[in-house]
């Protein structure tokens, strides 16, 4: 009796032990999998040499979502901050509106690789750089609310119009821990300048 | 104490521009209702009270009317050469009411500038002062204001004590303090002394390139002999991308206040700058270009344009949330024909409050001011370090 009794408490311990090692595993294999997804969201061109880039013309993002001039206030943050880098010079704005015109681009949020040899030799930019923003602004579940956004951006070689560079980011948005204890999530703004530096972060990786 | 105030208003007498001064009528960008009327006449009795000669509201009111002068926002060139000629007047004081609020609690913030006729109009003196009936409760509440007029006595007070202190004789120069980290910009760039990131094409022509352009280059040319002309800047109209009516006037006004308080660099009178961009049909869109900015040299013999856009400037009205204000900025030097400094700014109210509300800002127009001053002093101010 003794014996099968302790047979039986070995069985039970191990299988506890099974479970316990799936559940590690599921630990460890739950963030490897988010970094992976976020890994792929980002190519770079080999080929490309990314210290040769010096004057940068940002296209006006399209906007996706159903916020009005969401995409002027994300393009204007992504600007800057790719300016306060100090790696490349950003074309101001309203020179970029300029070359537009000049170019007579029909649809700048998504011009054709003639569109972008066109544009960039007009503004003597190196690279061109578009994107669209896909959500921005408030999301709900059950009480809880957060801001969240979900842009992508996508660099062309003004010489050719190839791309060489494009990223994905999201940022914000509700998680296990703000559903279990609430709160509002981060301000708009700093969703924003999160997931730009996110973008620029893994443009100079 | 007779004896001491006449003496007082005889200093002040002494150091005002010799000749009347001309009150234009108080613009409103508050975006309400306000007695303009009565705030002007308040401005007047200020000054008066301060020994100020002031020119007859009739004789203003004929000029007005025989030039067909209605925007009161500011002094064109012309303008302010016909005002001297014709009346005599040789300043002109700018006031615009930038808030105002008759609801609990009452809020009221006034801008006002003087402004010297003659050729080229040029700015004397400029300054801001906001008040709200909740700024200090005390004991109690006992030290709450519920009557906007109240607010209104304090702040063209405090206006008239800073013009009389400006222009008292042996009045410190104006300057700039240093900026609370909290209202320092959240992103900013600021364009190194030398190595330009631009094409050699870009570079300036030879006989201007003597002039300092960057706060760094004024700063490492320390042996030069006689000391640069100061910078002229031109600050255009920012574009308003916000709900608030007006938002994009408190911010460029707010911008040429801040531009004044930099020692070496001199703000072009807004009213100037409004004619140039008329008279040369300038319509910037998404910002200025480079023939645009080429343009604003010429006409303005500017060596630096400010321009931006308002993105979100909302006013503590009684029941709302936080004031908050968020802007972008960039400054084009003209020579250089490159963006010197851009930066994204943002704060709301209670950004660093502490406890039962300290070093909380009640009014956007504050926090456009305490913002603005963070801008101005990171991208232009020599003694400041560039801080991103």
């Amino acid at each position: 009796m003794r014996k099968e009794g302790a047979e039986a408490g070995t069985g039970g311990r191990s299988k506890g032990a099974v479970l316990l090692t799936l559940f590690a595993a599921a630990l460890v294999l739950a963030p490897g999998c988010a970094s992976h997804r976020q890994g792929n969201v980002t190519f770079h061109d080999p080929d490309m040499d990314f210290s040769l880039i010096r004057s940068v013309a940002v296209l006006p993002f399209s906007n996706l979502t159903v916020s009005p001039k969401a995409e002027d206030r994300v393009r204007e943050v992504f600007m800057t901050m790719l300016q306060a880098t100090g790696a490349t010079y950003v074309l101001p704005p309203g020179e970029v509106a300029r070359g537009i015109s000049r170019s007579a681009l029909s649809n700048p949020v998504t011009p054709t690789t003639e569109d972008i040899v066109r544009l960039a030799k007009n503004l003597e930019a190196d690279v061109v750089i578009t994107g669209s923003v896909l959500e921005y602004g408030e999301v709900r579940s059950a009480t809880t609310t957060a801001n969240v956004i979900s842009l992508n951006v996508q660099m062309m070689e003004g010489q050719t119009g190839k791309v060489i560079w494009s990223g994905a980011s999201t940022k914000g948005g509700i998680d296990a821990g703000k559903r279990l204890f609430g709160g509002g999530g981060e301000p708009m703004n700093d969703v924003t300048a999160d997931a730009v530096n996110d973008l620029l972060h893994r443009l100079f990786r | 104490m007779i004896p001491v105030l006449a003496a007082a208003l005889a200093v002040a007498v002494s150091a005002a521009p010799p000749g009347p001064i001309a009150v234009l009528p108080t613009g409103n960008l508050s975006g309400a209702e306000a007695p303009l009327d009565a705030i002007q006449a308040a401005l007047r009795v200020a000054l008066q009270d301060r020994g100020f000669d002031l020119l007859p509201e009739e004789v203003l009111a004929d000029f007005m009317s025989r030039q067909r002068l209605r925007d009161v926002s500011g002094l064109a060139a012309g303008m302010g050469e016909a005002l001297q000629a014709e009346t005599g007047a040789t300043a002109v004081l700018v006031s615009s009411v930038d808030l105002f609020q008759q609801d609990q609690p009452p809020r009221f913030a006034l801008t006002a500038r003087l402004v010297a006729t003659g050729r080229e109009p040029r700015i004397v003196w400029m300054d801001m002062a906001a008040a709200t009936g909740d700024e200090k409760p005390g004991f109690l509440g006992l030290g709450r204001i519920s009557d906007v007029g109240v607010l209104e006595g304090r702040v063209v007070t405090t206006l008239g004590d800073s013009l009389q202190a400006a222009l008292a004789p042996g009045a410190p120069d104006a300057s700039s303090d240093s900026v609370a980290r909290r209202f320092r910009p959240r992103s900013l760039y600021r364009a190194p002394a030398d190595a330009p990131l631009r094409a050699p094409d870009a570079l300036p022509e030879p006989e201007a390139a003597a002039v300092p352009e960057t706060p760094a280059a004024e700063t490492a040319g320390e042996t030069a002999a006689a000391p640069p002309a100061p910078r002229r800047v031109a600050v255009l109209p920012f574009a308003n991308d916000s709900a608030m009516k007006n938002a994009g006037d408190l911010v460029t006004l707010e911008m040429v206040r801040q531009v004044r308080l930099v020692p070496g660099v001199e703000a072009i009178e807004p009213g100037v700058v409004r004619d140039a961009l008329l008279r040369a049909h300038l319509i910037q869109e998404e910002g200025l270009s480079l023939p645009q900015a080429d343009l604003v040299r010429l006409l303005l013999e500017a060596d630096l344009v400010l321009f931006g856009d308002v993105s979100v400037y909302v006013e503590a009205w009684a029941g709302d949330p936080e004031p908050e204000v968020d802007f972008s900025a960039r400054i084009l030097s003209t020579r250089t024909r490159q963006t010197v400094c851009a930066v994204l700014s943002h704060a709301r109210g209670d950004d660093g409050a502490w406890f039962f509300g300290l070093r909380r800002v009640p009014t956007a127009r504050t926090l456009a001011a305490r913002l603005a001053h963070g801008f101005v002093t990171g991208c232009l101010d020599p003694r400041q370090e560039a801080r991103p």
